[in-house]
């Protein structure tokens, strides 16, 4: 049953079934390397002379060096109004109140800008303690995307398209598909209070890549269903060696099935999880220097505050791709208010992941991505809001293999349509990866006849940000 | 040089009166093929002088599509096309006036109004409209003026501009302020609107979309395909083979086996244990384990015939329907909400499932099976109850995801054909033609203009799902009650409803007209003391008015609804949508069937109805030998875990090749005699020496052919989560076999889902407490049952052909911590520990048959008793500690078997109410749904998590408890050897 065509480890005369599938729960990527690596053409490799390839299934490393061995995503949900936070436009703040090119009354931002750091970024009061760090962030800011709404553009920034007649994979799924996960104690590929709704699962999950390389949703409380061990350790354990002498008489018997060993691993996998992965998403342990650096505190508005410390411990633990979430940033009404409280939720914990995953090293290996799916217009929607705009906006890189106190590209005078540099979400997608140490063009995997990509048949790799 | 070609084809998806619909493409002399190949501007084409001229002048033309095959046939659509421009390079040489003469009308891309369009108006439109009506800028209204087709077709308002007719098109009013208002706050010069008339009356003159040369260009490879590639030549006559050893032959299936072995130099292994192959059939067939009488039935029976009793009985189980029906169920991606961008429910899909259900337990032949679901509406009924289960039957074709954010309607309507395509083409027959949308097949002999032909089949039919798309709704918005298929009334009639419809249907105008005055205005905009926009209590009070009028008239309310499609307003063919863009209209092809496979006296399209009739005869015909194929295949990869043709939803060239073609013939014909009867194939499959044979592996067979594809022994195979799930049920005795009255979902109102909200966790917690089987369950796409969805659940928006099986850590932590289980262990403790006459040697030996299918040793009775005994001591301590209050790992033993307790939820962020989700109708006041004046706005919240401890009463029932979730929990009692 294990033949979703494309498993390509599946070679019969150099491996088992039984150790191929050692090795895939091993993770690391077999599967994926082995299909970046296999000699045949997409076009004539099919399950079966996959199996028969004479080519040996060594892992060899990745077609790009890795820059990147992980990233926590900083997902705004509903798309931050890059004109009061990011992107300073003097032209629009001279303009405030002019009709604007293409209609609609101009509206500056009614929010502070000054000049920060050795690069002189300019940055909204709105974020004062992250642009303590801007000499460290590598801004793209001629980003653009295809559907103006939520729904779509959410699905598109998380799985590359927003065809609804064939869910894609997750990008995080394909980082799992293509290099496995570090800690093998914890899921690779973790997100925290993701959208409930503008596609909900269909944001991390799998699609038609194995299951196992979804994401896992979790609370900012921690809650991983299943998780909490029913019984006490001590009797539990009594269970599971019962367990499991079953299972290794099973083992010796004619016709057992291949996948015992990983049955039997994966309760000792399960049995360490109960253990470990609450400890570790268990904020409270941390010193109160770290809490207050963060600004944890109970209640919604501490919900990203925790959010962010639990991301930066489970990168620390080898999470491979974790995405945090702040959500509320639809605001075509009461964008004042909206903006206030949305950037005080997240300013002092993301300038405090930052200076956390500084001063622990993690900057190195770890990069940190932030934005939202799309951004807002500079003109006015009513009396305090602003509407969706597809055609330019922010969003900002820090970390692992991109450069430092670095803008790319940018939009006009206004801040309406990216006009130098632009990036679409594709291409944000292919340099991410590339970051990763994946080839988007190899990273592919055969469903329904067709080798499929999370940039499907588009995106370049913007080398111009990479350190 | 330029070619006209002139055909006619009956109706038109866009044309509403027009009879007669003349197609003119020419030549560009240039480097474009065809300029005003665009055919929608065709649509303006059809004055009487055209007609009459095209069909004296142009008559020969016709003359030879008509002959030929009546119509542009498509029969050979390749080759008549090819065909069809080089006559038409002859007509145009022979009258090329026509080109002038008939090209005049067109208009659209006049050079001269092309230019005039792109100095004047598209300046304007760029100007004054696009920020907020265009693809990238929001489609206010649904109306986009980026598009020709988008200005014609218009938003919600209707048809934006009439080309010819600029005093009857909305836009003159909108921008002359009369009616809507356009641009707002801004009046346009009378110089600009001038311009805009000027360009209306003059045929609203657009530059062509450019369609590429390989749309028409013959591809000679793909003749080499289609003569060449095996899976869609016509079944062969196979003559089985000879084989040595004619003693482990019982029927023509280990022929084929046994000749392929032998050939490599294998012998099968032994026969299978009795014990093990009642396990294998029970399951396979049905899905559930034997019971323990049925196993010791079947041992203690030593006629000849014992296993054909047992298999015999195993078919006649309704049980059997219900584990092939699912099997169908993967492949038709059943779901019952639309997932997506949008996840809005489908509360009536379980009909479909069940008739699903229905088909396979009744053996209905599966090419009936297949012409109801593709057009059970226009198939002949002898009574109501037929007619109602065909049309349930077309929910098939309507049951995909969609995208109801979609603003374009347009773009959801081609969408959805392409889903339909996509699970038509994929399920049925194993091609994945959808891969035609926005060019010719690369891989496997499928032009763009075949994936058109069956496009127009699909676009000339209604899909009725009960929704429809719309931009940034809110609540009911998506629902849409009269794409609804009625199949039947249940409730009778109130002598009053007239009567109250009407006092309903003023309340809900009153409400809707206060709060259309407020909307948007700067009172409506500004904010009520509760923080939110004053507007947005008028918008609460059109809703609840809304919803009042629709549970007096909506008919799922007042019957019985089913989804499906029927035969849409308008019948008759549709464009190729230039590389798959919807709005990019390229020309006409006739309604068709794939020209892959061709086969002698095909079905073809009605040109008065959809052509799903003749669809789904080309289906089903005798002729079409990859149906038959695709099936039987399907079949045998869930007896064999492997299919002939590993790639079961793929007999294309990238698909692989058949291990044994010659026995996936020999089993399409047995099939196709049989009158295309499930069971009599499966029967016939079971019943073979192959099917009986060991998972014993020896190291020979081993080196020579590790994945079994020969089929030397029986491949082992992990149980599917249903079966899990049932086999859990079984063993503790829960199990309810009668099927539950529609779906856990069945009473969700059509408004969006999120995955954290109420209804979700309500969901999930019915889920986890039903005992009835599995293919019951809810299957709210996004809000996979945990059962299910911990052991490789189909893909519920994809075509699944096969399921993974994959071994995570998850599954351990479900089997050792989820109530679900801790559940039926305890249930199956308690059924093992009420029969007070057994000693626990026989209670160890009797769980062993529950849960495995055989006794138990006496070495493992010796460890199950040690650790029992050990078990027990332990918990005794632990109960005793129980007694204090604050323990809470051992809750408190009460009379009942079960105690459980629901602790408060361990949510730091503490519980707030769900905002905005409006809940089944008759909620009391404080549950009335808050709607946000912004839908987008929802609360991320999770709904908590209820907590439940389940402990056994005393410490024996707890070492029961916990050596009975051991079973469960072990690698044999989830795999079949």
């Amino acid at each position: 049953m294990l033949d979703k065509n494309e498993l390509p480890i599946l070679n019969p005369h150099l491996i088992t079934r039984r150790q191929a599938l050692k090795a895939a729960n091993a993770g690391f990527g077999y599967l994926a390397l082995a299909s970046l690596l296999r000699e045949t053409s997409p076009r004539t490799a099919s399950a079966s002379q996959k199996s028969v390839s004479d080519r040996p299934l060594a892992p060899k490393p990745p077609q790009f060096p890795v820059k990147a061995k992980r990233i926590i995503f900083l997902y705004m949900d509903g798309a931050t109004s890059q004109m009061d936070t990011w992107d300073y436009k003097s032209k629009l703040q001279e303009d405030d109140g002019k009709v604007g090119p293409g209609g609609g009354t101009l509206t500056a931002s009614k929010f502070k800008f000054a000049q920060y750091g050795e690069t002189g970024t300019w940055v909204s009061e709105l974020y004062s303690n992250v642009a303590k760090h801007v000499d460290k962030l590598c801004f793209i800011r001629g980003l653009h995307t295809d559907t103006p709404a939520h729904p779509q553009a959410v699905i598109q920034l998380h799985t590359g398209a927003a065809q609804a007649q064939l869910t894609r994979p997750s990008m995080g799924a394909w980082l799992m598909y293509g290099l496995g996960t570090e800690n093998q104690d914890l899921p690779g590929y973790i997100t925290i209070n993701p959208p409930p709704n503008f596609g909900g699962a269909v944001n991390y999950g799998s699609a038609f890549l194995p299951a196992h390389y979804q994401g896992t949703r979790i609370n900012d409380s921690g809650y991983l269903p299943n998780l909490k061990a029913q019984t006490a350790t001590s009797l539990q354990r009594r269970q599971i060696d019962l367990l499991q002498s079953m299972n290794r008489d099973l083992s010796v018997t004619p016709g057992a099935p291949d996948q015992l060993e990983g049955v039997i691993q994966s309760y000792e996998l399960a049995f360490k999880m109960q253990g470990k992965v609450p400890e570790l998403l268990d904020i409270s342990k941390e010193p109160q220097h770290v809490l207050d650096a963060y600004g944890v505190k109970p209640g919604p508005d501490g919900a990203f505050a925790r959010q962010c410390l639990m991301a930066r411990r489970l990168s620390e633990a080898g999470v491979r791709f974790v995405e945090i979430c702040q959500p509320g940033w639809d605001h075509h009404t009461n964008l004042h208010k909206g903006l206030i409280k949305n950037c005080a939720a997240t300013d002092q914990p993301t300038a405090a992941l930052l200076a956390d995953l500084e001063q622990r090293g993690m900057l190195e290996d770890t990069l940190v991505l932030f934005g939202s799916e799309f951004g807002r217009l500079p003109t006015a929607q009513g009396p305090d809001g602003r509407d969706h705009n597809i055609t330019g906006y922010p969003m900002w890189l820090a970390g692992a293999g991109v450069k430092k106190g670095f803008s790319y590209g940018a939009t006009d005078e206004y801040g309406r349509h990216a006009v130098e540099g632009r990036m679409h979400m594709t291409d944000l997608h292919a340099t991410l990866l590339a970051l990763m140490g994946l080839d988007h063009e190899s990273l592919t995997y055969r469903y329904a006849g067709r080798d499929f990509r999370l940039t499907d048949v588009k995106g370049n790799v913007v080398r111009e940000i990479f350190a | 040089m330029g070619f006209a070609i002139g055909e006619t084809t009956l109706g038109s998806s866009r044309e509403r009166c027009r009879p007669v619909k003349i197609f003119e493409f020419v030549r560009d002399s240039k480097s474009r093929p065809f300029a005003t190949k665009v055919l929608s501007y065709v649509q303006e084409l059809y004055t009487i002088t055209v007609i009459i001229w095209v069909v004296s002048v142009g008559g020969f033309i016709l003359v030879q599509a008509m002959s030929k095959n009546g119509r542009w046939a498509t029969r050979h659509r390749r080759r008549t096309c090819v065909q069809r421009w080089l006559i038409a390079a002859v007509a145009s040489v022979l009258c090329s006036m026509s080109v002038a003469f008939a090209a005049q009308p067109i208009a659209n891309n006049d050079p001269a109004k092309v230019e005039f369009f792109e100095k004047k108006i598209r300046p304007l439109l760029l100007e004054n409209c696009i920020n907020c009506h265009s693809a990238e800028n929001g489609g206010k209204g649904g109306l986009r003026v980026d598009d020709r087709n988008g200005l014609i077709e218009g938003g919600g308002r209707g048809s934006s501009i009439k080309p010819g007719k600029p005093e009857e098109s909305l836009l003159i009013k909108a921008v002359r302020h009369k009616g809507p208002s356009m641009p707002p706050n801004k009046q346009l010069t009378d110089e600009q609107i001038a311009d805009l008339e000027k360009w209306i009356l003059d045929g609203a003159a657009w530059p062509a979309v450019d369609v590429p040369d390989d749309l028409t260009q013959h591809k000679p490879e793909y003749d080499e395909l289609k003569k060449n590639h095996w899976s869609w030549q016509p079944i062969k006559e196979v003559a089985l083979p000879q084989v040595a050893k004619e003693a482990f032959v019982i029927n023509g299936i280990d022929r084929f086996i046994l000749a392929k072995l032998n050939e490599a130099g294998l012998q099968p292994v032994q026969d299978a244990d009795k014990l093990s192959l009642i396990r294998r059939v029970t399951f396979d067939l049905t899905g559930l384990p034997p019971t323990p009488e049925e196993i010791t039935k079947f041992v203690d029976d030593t006629e000849p015939n014992a296993f054909e009793k047992v298999v015999d009985r195993l078919l006649k189980s309704p049980a059997f329907g219900e584990r092939w029906g699912r099997h169908w169920l993967d492949i038709a991606r059943y779901g019952e909400s639309s997932g997506s961008a949008r996840n809005i429910p489908y509360p009536h899909a379980w009909r479909y499932r069940d008739y699903v259900i229905e088909s396979f337990t009744a053996d209905k032949p599966y090419n009936q099976f297949i012409r109801e679901q593709i057009a059970g509406d226009l198939l002949p009924a002898n009574s109501p109850a037929e007619k109602a289960e065909q049309l349930v039957a077309t929910g098939f074709l309507a049951i995909g995801v969609k995208d109801v954010n979609q603003r374009f309607k347009v773009r959801f309507t081609m969408d959805n054909i392409d889903e339909q395509i996509d699970t038509v083409s994929r399920s049925i027959l194993g091609l994945t033609a959808s891969c035609a949308r926005c060019h010719d097949h690369k891989f496997d002999p499928i032009p763009t203009v075949d994936y058109y032909a069956l496009a127009g089949i699909f676009h000339s039919s209604d899909l009725c799902a009960g929704v429809k798309s719309k931009m940034g709704g809110g609540g009911l918005d998506y629902y849409d009650s009269s794409l609804l298929l009625n199949v039947g009334t249940e409730s009778k009639p109130d002598p009053m409803i007239g009567e109250k419809i009407e006092a309903a249907k003023a309340t809900y105008e009153k409400a809707k007209a206060e709060f259309e005055a407020i909307r948007g205005t700067p009172e409506g905009l500004s904010l009520g003391p509760n923080g939110r926009p004053k507007q947005q209590p008028f918008r609460l009070r059109m809703d609840k008015a809304q919803k009042d009028l629709f549970a007096l008239t909506d008919p799922a309310v007042l019957g019985k609804v089913a989804y499906g499609v029927r035969e849409g307003k308008k019948i008759g063919d549709t464009e190729v949508r230039v590389r798959g863009e919807a709005e990019k209209i390229g020309p006409s092809v006739p309604r068709g069937f794939l020209s892959t496979l061709e086969f002698p006296d095909q079905p073809k399209v009605n040109p008065n109805q959809s052509g799903r009739l003749e669809l789904a005869h080309w289906l089903t015909s005798e002729k079409n030998p990859l149906t038959q194929r695709v099936i039987v295949n399907r079949i045998w990869q869930h007896l064999f875990q492997q299919g002939i043709v590993s790639t079961v939803d793929n007999f294309g060239t990238t698909g692989d090749r058949p291990t044994h073609p010659d026995l996936l013939d020999y089993l399409a014909k047995q099939f196709v005699e049989g009158g295309w009867s499930v069971k009599k194939l499966v029967r016939t499959v079971v019943l073979s020496h192959t099917y009986r044979l060991s998972a014993e592996s020896t190291a020979a067979n081993f080196a020579v052919d590790p994945a079994n594809r020969l089929v030397w022994r029986h491949s082992p195979r992990r149980l599917d989560a249903e079966e899990i799930r049932d086999a859990a049920l079984a063993a503790s005795g829960q199990l309810n076999l009668s099927r539950p009255e529609g779906s856990l979902a069945k009473d969700f109102k059509v408004i969006e889902m999120r995955n954290n909200g109420p209804e979700a966790r309500g969901l999930i917690d019915k889920s986890s407490e039903s005992v009835h089987r599995s293919v019951f369950l809810p299957l709210v796409r996004g809000v996979t049952p945990r059962a299910l969805e911990v052991f490789d659940f189909a893909e519920q928006g994809l075509v699944t052909g096969s399921r993974d099986s994959t071994t995570v850590p998850t599954q351990a932590l479900y089997l050792l911590n989820d109530p679900f289980v801790r559940r039926q262990a305890l249930a199956f403790a308690d059924r093992l520990l009420k029969n007070t006459e057994q000693n626990d040697y026989d209670r160890v030996n009797l769980a062993y048959r529950l849960a495995f299918g055989r006794p138990a040793t006496p070495a493992e009775i010796d460890r199950a008793n040690n650790y029992l005994t050990e078990f027990e001591a332990i918990s005794k301590e632990a109960f005793a500690a129980a007694q204090q209050p604050e323990s809470n790992l051992v809750a408190d033993a009460t009379a009942s078997t079960t105690a459980i307790a629901q602790t408060a939820p361990s949510d730091t962020k503490g519980m707030t109410q769900a905002s905005n989700q409006a809940n089944a109708g008759g909620a009391s006041p404080a549950n009335q749904p808050v709607i946000p004046a912004n839908p987008d706005d929802i609360d991320p919240t999770d709904v908590p998590v209820k907590e439940e401890v389940i402990q056994a009463k005393d410490p024996k029932t707890a070492a029961w408890t916990s050596f009975c979730q051991a079973l469960l929990g072990t690698a044999e009692f989830r795999y079949l050897k």
